[in-house]
């Protein structure tokens, strides 16, 4: 599985488009230009040792780690909207109030979970 | 040799050609002058587009130019500015004028009609609590806004905030409100007694946009487009003029050229300006020049005509602070895909009377990508998207601008490697007017946290003034007289944002260019005198 493919199914759960695949390829060379070999390294090992890498990139951000791996997700973001089927994962088209806002409790709980798990990965990627 | 050279095509320098245009004189303008791309113009609706198109090249560009803030951290843009279609107005501004920045972000345009290609359109009369302590009065200057506002179209209201922005006939009917902006005003008309008491006061702003058509220029169609296209018929810009001047003959547009410095010899000028092709210098003789290239740019050109590497001279630009807001209701709402993207009403505080106002704009967010608000959420990256799916169709910005005066302004010098050495000095925001403007907005129905006020970076404001302030009697250099001559440079005017002494927290662009206008007349009547 490519780096590409992992995030964005950390964010999407589905697999990646092959033109996602290639610009974030090249996107990423652009950003990672920009971050000292050890921060690569690091962003390395967690893209291929670490299965959830949403709840990696959360403890990532709060805690001013993995800061690669950060900008990546954010890359990624950007490259995703820029495509015809995934509309609907950033625009609402229809109004949905109550979902909308069991979404987004659920969103909550959801994140601090997710947060708690990141906090454990972080650590044990600190460890090894 | 050219009567008058004018340097830079943006607001004041196309103002100033008009201004002499409209006398009979054929003026010449250097400029760099990028244009944009020739990319084939998006003519549907943003969100329509991207429902069935790949907007890979619209949004972020084959060389990643939307990516920039990500990937260049240490060079932030303005969201507008990184989007690529719209990132020739900043292109090469670093080659161009190479500056070494401190606890500043200056944003240069060396664009044919420079940053407002990226502008928000607000034209705002200056009165004369604005003009307080400018040796021109508001009476002088309205003759211009008039000629002004037939070039631009300009459509508005002369609503509750007339007191602030001045009397308008002949407006276009104010822009359709988003559903957001429309249930704020709706509320302040309910609590607008109370509000107007605190000194809050809430309106219609005054946009060079047009709501109906104008020649053959198009109204406003609502399409989002306003992030990520040029040259959209029904915003005004100053290259609009520019072309219609050049196709009429009545200017020399010298594109290529970038203005380093002038010399003189008796009564003539000589622009030294470098062609930008082959780097080669290149003079241009006159009899007037009009500095017309920002404040940044003018202050550099009047620096090194002097070859003066000690001065210090006074940036000025309005210090500003975002304040997101929900509106509850509109929670979990459609997002609105046909809408303005740019200003939709503007409110000023006038906290204290004697003093100059705070004056704000709110902004529909429709138009920026909805990726660009993925870091301000807090939550899982998958969440993050939920949140931007329901909670942004229920936000509205409010920019809040400051006045800023020579005490709060930042210095800029030029050093011997002819670099422009700029520090900005951090803005005293008072905790108790953040609290007020909020509070003013929970009457209103939208709410938000003092945490999540956000101050914009020292010089995004994009209101540059003030480095050759216009004083009643100059007496020193780099100051210029109520005509707009530069001290101790006869025959060189001053016709941009440069002449501010102080900045009132109002967009100066209308100002600006009726000033300029007033200059060119002035000019117009010594070259016609003298001939």
């Amino acid at each position: 599985m490519s780096d590409a493919e992992k995030i964005y199914k950390a964010l999407f759960k589905r697999d990646v488009p092959i033109s996602i695949e290639e610009r974030y390829q090249k996107a990423f060379e652009a950003l990672a230009a920009g971050f000292p070999e050890a921060r690569v390294e690091e962003y390395k090992a967690a893209v291929e040792g670490i299965h959830d890498l949403e709840a990696l990139e959360l403890a990532g951000r709060y805690r001013k780690k993995l800061p690669l791996l950060v900008h990546a997700f954010m890359v990624m973001v950007y490259l995703a909207e820029t495509l015809p089927e995934n509309q609907s994962d950033y625009i609402n088209f229809k109004t949905r109030r109550f979902s909308g806002f069991l979404s987004m409790a659920y969103g909550c709980c959801r994140t601090v979970v997710k947060f708690m798990k990141g906090l454990f990965l972080l650590r044990k990627m600190n460890n090894v | 040799m050219y009567d008058v050279v004018i340097i830079g095509s943006g607001l004041s320098g196309v103002a100033a050609a008009l201004g002499f245009t409209k006398k009979g004189i054929k003026p010449c303008i250097l400029d760099v002058g990028s244009k944009p791309g020739m990319e084939p113009p998006i003519t549907e609706n943003f969100y329509e587009y991207r429902k069935t198109t790949d907007s890979f090249s619209l949004m972020l560009g084959e060389h990643l130019e939307g990516l920039h803030n990500l990937i260049h951290k240490d060079n932030h843009l303005p969201v507008k500015l990184t989007s690529p279609r719209m990132q020739f107005v900043v292109r090469g501004s670093q080659r161009f004028s190479p500056t070494k920045k401190e606890n500043y972000r200056l944003i240069q345009s060396f664009a044919a009609g420079g940053l407002a290609n990226a502008w928000g359109a607000g034209v705002y009369r200056y009165n004369e609590r604005d003009l307080n302590g400018f040796p021109v009065s508001e009476s002088e200057l309205s003759p211009y806004y008039e000629e002004l506002k037939q070039e631009m179209g300009m459509s508005g209201s002369n609503d509750d905030l007339v007191t602030y922005f001045g009397r308008e006939e002949r407006l276009q009917q104010p822009l359709e409100l988003s559903a957001n902006a429309a249930r704020l005003y709706a509320k302040y008309f309910r609590h607008k007694k109370k509000l107007n008491r605190e000194g809050v006061t809430l309106g219609r702003p005054r946009l060079a946009v047009l709501s109906e058509d104008l020649d053959e220029r198009k109204a406003c169609d609502y399409s989002n487009l306003e992030f990520w296209q040029p040259d959209l018929s029904y915003i005004y810009t100053p290259t609009l003029t520019l072309k219609k001047l050049i196709k009429e003959g009545k200017i020399v547009y010298k594109r290529g050229y970038l203005a380093k410095f002038w010399t003189r010899e008796d009564k003539v000028l000589f622009v030294h300006s470098e062609d930008i092709q082959d780097n080669k210098i290149v003079k241009f003789e006159c009899r007037k020049l009009v500095l017309a290239a920002g404040a940044v740019n003018s202050a550099r050109l009047a620096l090194a005509s002097r070859r003066d590497f000690q001065s210090r001279l006074c940036l000025l630009d309005n210090p500003a602070l975002q304040f997101p807001f929900i509106l509850p209701s509109r929670i979990g709402s459609r997002l609105e895909t046909r809408s303005f993207g740019l200003t939709q009403l503007n409110i000023v505080f006038d906290f204290e009377g004697g003093q100059s106002p705070l004056q704000g704009s709110m902004l529909e967010i429709t138009s920026p990508a909805r990726a660009e608000f993925f870091q301000n959420f807090p939550f899982s990256a998958r969440d993050n998207l939920v949140f931007i799916r329901n909670l942004l169709p229920a936000m509205i910005v409010l920019q809040l601008f400051f006045p800023s005066a020579p005490e709060n302004g930042a210095e800029l010098k030029l050093n011997t490697d002819k670099e422009l050495e700029l520090s900005g000095k951090d803005f005293p925001f008072q905790g108790q007017r953040i609290k007020s403007v909020l509070k003013t907005f929970r009457n209103l129905g939208a709410y938000s946290f003092p945490s999540l006020v956000v101050k914009v970076p020292n010089g995004l404001g994009l209101h540059y003034a003030g480095t050759l302030p216009m004083v009643s009697k100059p007496n020193r250099p780099y100051t210029c007289s109520p005509n707009g001559e530069l001290f101790g440079e006869p025959g060189v005017f001053v016709a941009d944002a440069s002449v501010l002494p102080v900045l009132p927290a109002k967009n100066c662009s209308y100002f600006v260019m009726a000033n300029a206008m007033r200059t060119a007349d002035f000019m117009s009547s010594v070259l016609l005198g003298e001939a």
